[in-house]
């Protein structure tokens, strides 16, 4: 395995303002976030991301595998993936609605929760290499089918070794382009 | 997509972008192949009706991509 290493474009980063349009004030990642996760829920809907998630052939995604955004990773980790899938997430997010919140009034990015798991974990350092540069938010899990249609979530290099990227809609309108830190020194 | 920075109104008429690093498509795969990973499948999301019908304010994109979603799988 060959060490991770930053890509070339990190000497040589594109000029996020050429993309920035609008001139709207910047502020930094846990600014931003820890202010928006008021309202995320109002603002990024995740129905879309599902849609293209349905749509992934490897069998042993289909159907099981967890987008990326925040709120659905989280509930995945959870062991709540398959009622999020399946039409509950209404009413997994009355029960969770104040997990964000408290997160942010506590100094937290929703994304620090996966993060923190990352850590510390020899068979995942690859993955946070990666995970970091991409921003944070497109690490997913895999699902893996057991016997009479039931499923098990687990973690995908345990099982599968496949992952998912989903980027969430709210850099969606700029596939190129993500919101996230810079990797680990 | 010309692309557009992550913004909210972080509060009623005070739209805020949050800071963005861009990462080309190629970022991405130059990455994976870094740790070791390998590309199985990608595919796109477009804005079609069913995104218009959630965001009627992206019509100015319609038929543009606007998600991807990619299978990696560790060597």
């Amino acid at each position: 395995m060959r060490t991770w290493a930053p890509p070339a474009c990190r000497d040589m980063s594109v000029d996020h303002s050429i993309y920035d349009k609008r001139r709207y004030p910047i502020v930094d990642v846990r600014e931003g976030y820890g202010a928006w996760v008021r309202t995320y829920e109002q603002t990024v809907q995740d129905e879309m991301d599902l849609r293209l998630l349905e749509r992934v052939q490897d069998g042993r995604l289909v159907g099981g595998a967890i987008c990326a955004r925040p709120r659905v990773r989280h509930r995945a980790d959870r062991g709540v993936a398959q009622p999020a899938l399946l039409g509950g997430r209404r009413r997994w997010r009355r029960h969770h609605a104040g997990d964000a919140r408290r997160g942010a009034e506590q100094g937290r990015l929703p994304d620090s929760w996966d993060r923190r798991r990352l850590e510390d974990r020899p068979a995942r350092r690859d993955v946070r290499s990666l995970y970091s540069i991409a921003g944070g938010r497109a690490l997913a899990r895999s699902r893996t089918a057991l016997p009479r249609g039931r499923a098990r979530h687990t973690n995908a290099e345990a099982i599968s070794s496949s992952w998912v990227f989903i980027p969430s809609s709210s850099w969606l309108a700029c596939p190129l382009t993500s919101t996230g830190r810079r990797a680990s020194p | 997509m010309a692309g557009v920075p992550t913004h909210f109104d972080r509060a009623p008429g005070e739209p805020v972008t949050i800071r963005c690093y861009v990462h080309l498509l190629s970022d991405h795969v130059k990455a994976a192949h870094a740790a070791g990973w390998s590309l199985l499948e990608m595919d796109e999301g477009l804005v079609d009706d069913a995104w218009l019908q959630k965001k009627p304010k992206l019509q100015i994109y319609a038929g543009l991509p606007i998600s991807f979603s990619m299978v990696w799988r560790h060597r």
